[in-house]
Formats: C-alpha cells, structure tokens, sequence
C-alpha cells in the first residue's frame, strides 16, 4: 500500500465519568475541530456512517453530549479480510462556558460530519467592561 | 556464587536490558495501534466478490477519485476545511485536512465493469466481483 499520510486511529472513549456502558460495543471520541468567532463557537466532529435520524444530542446544565449510533457494517455471506475501522458509536461530553445561547444551538450533519453552531449569548457578550487606561 | 550474583534480576546490566525491553514493547505497541493511512479501510472478500469500505467523513462524493488498474485499486481524495472567518480563534483542531492517497491490491482480478461505488453519511462502500476468466474451474478426471 502506498500513501504516506498517516493519521491516528478513531479513540476509545477512556474515562467513563458517567458509568460505564452496558451494550456490547465500542464507543469512540470523534475527531473534533473547535472554532471561535466573534459571535459563534463552531464544533465539527467526524462521525462516518451517522445521519439525522442516529444522532442524539443532549443538554443538560452545562454539559453538551453527543451520541452517534452507527448500523454494524456486516456484509453478508463474506469474511472480513483487512480491518482499519472498527465498529462502534461515537460519544463525546463537551462543558459548555455561561457565555453560550442554550436556546440558540444550531446542528447539522453532512456526509458524516456533525457540526454544531453555538452562538454566543448576547448578555455575556454585553456584560464585558472595557478598561480603559488613566 | 559469583555468577549467580551476575544473573540476578538485581544487577545493574540486567535491570538495565529489562528496563529497555519494557520501553520498547510500550512503544511498538503505540506504533501498532495509534496510527492508520488515511481513509482507515475494512475489506470483506469471497472467493467471488470483495467489498472496499473507507470511512471518509466530510468528503464530496464528487472530489473522490477512483481508478483500478489490473489488480490495483488506488483512491485519492481531498479535504477541504472550512474557510476562516476574520477573528477567527482554533481551540480544537484534530480532524486532518488535505490531499490523500491511497493503494490497494486486490486478491484476484475483478470485472472491471461490474464495479459498483456508493457513498453515504461520509462510507465509501465498493463492491467487485471477481473476472469471469479468472475464476478457477473444475477438471474432471475420467476413468478409463
């Protein structure tokens, strides 16, 4: 096989702050890419073989869970030869800061790819003093 | 006694190899199973038809590339990130991004126009059966 560029392999989960899991599968961190602009906080986190209908997101307090539950990917009627991408879902707990609009958070997922638009709430956004220098 | 005293797990030198054998198995292992090409593959075969599955996530299936020459099946496919805004911060920044390549060769040769390619939620799913010709055949052995 050719191709130098190499990548890490999709993570188990490791700390199972919140119980551990009871279902006979794998559970992995997906990739993630966390961004900021002024007014949005962006979350991109890739989870191959999600769509709408088997993602879960959940808010409660300040902690942000994603869930991805993906079919298993079993061919019929042949044996698995080679294997690179296990088989498992995807969870990830973000704690989101005060400064987030909890009512305002977009998600999206596109060819296997969650993003998540968290605007920025317009009081904390107000709530910043500008020193100023004497 | 002497030499005894010399192969005991206690001495320096052989702690020392000990210390470095740990050191070297908990490194191989990280080689082993902390890396992989991009796209990680899974690859089921029959004596008559395998199925490639990359796990491509974030790609247009348009921006895939694929081409089979003989017995070799080559991917090659880009990422794009998104474009920066102004004032914009990274906190995170774990997913790759670029162009990719990659090399696969099959068992046996497939019939190149029986190929079937589909892709959905970020799963490139190939399927080949293999070539007619290259099937093996059974010869039956007459009495005489």
């Amino acid at each position: 096989m050719t191709g130098a560029i190499v990548e890490r392999k999709k993570e188990e989960i490791a700390t199972p702050q919140q119980g551990e899991h009871v279902r006979n599968r794998r559970v992995f961190v997906p990739r993630s890419d966390i961004y900021e602009s002024k007014d949005r906080i962006f979350v991109l986190a890739d989870m191959p073989g999600v769509d709408e209908q088997s993602i879960d997101i959940t808010l409660e307090k300040n902690v942000l869970t994603i869930q991805g539950f993906t079919a298993s990917p079993a061919v019929q009627g042949l044996k698995l030869v080679h294997r690179e991408c296990p088989e498992g879902n995807y969870r990830r707990v973000f704690l989101l800061s005060e400064e987030v609009d909890r009512e305002g958070i977009e998600a999206t997922v596109k060819n296997g790819v969650l993003k998540l638009v968290l605007p920025k709430s317009p009081k904390a956004m107000a709530r910043k003093i500008s020193v100023k220098s004497e | 006694m002497y030499f005894q005293e010399l192969a005991s797990p206690f001495d320096s030198v052989t702690q020392m190899n000990i210390l470095q054998e740990r050191l070297n198995r908990l490194f191989n292992n990280m080689n082993d199973g902390g890396e992989t090409e991009f796209p990680p593959l899974n690859v089921w075969a029959s004596e008559k038809n395998i199925v490639v599955v990359a796990e491509v996530p974030g790609i247009d299936p348009g921006d895939i590339d694929l081409q089979i020459c003989n017995q070799t099946l080559t991917l090659k496919t880009k990422r794009e990130m998104d474009e920066p805004e102004e004032g914009q911060t990274f906190h995170r920044r774990e997913r790759g991004h670029g162009q990719f390549t990659r090399s696969l060769e099959l068992p046996y040769a497939i019939d190149a126009d029986n190929v079937n390619a589909s892709f959905s939620n970020g799963i490139l799913r190939i399927e080949f059966t293999r070539a007619a010709v290259d099937l093996p055949k059974k010869i039956t052995v007459q009495a005489l």
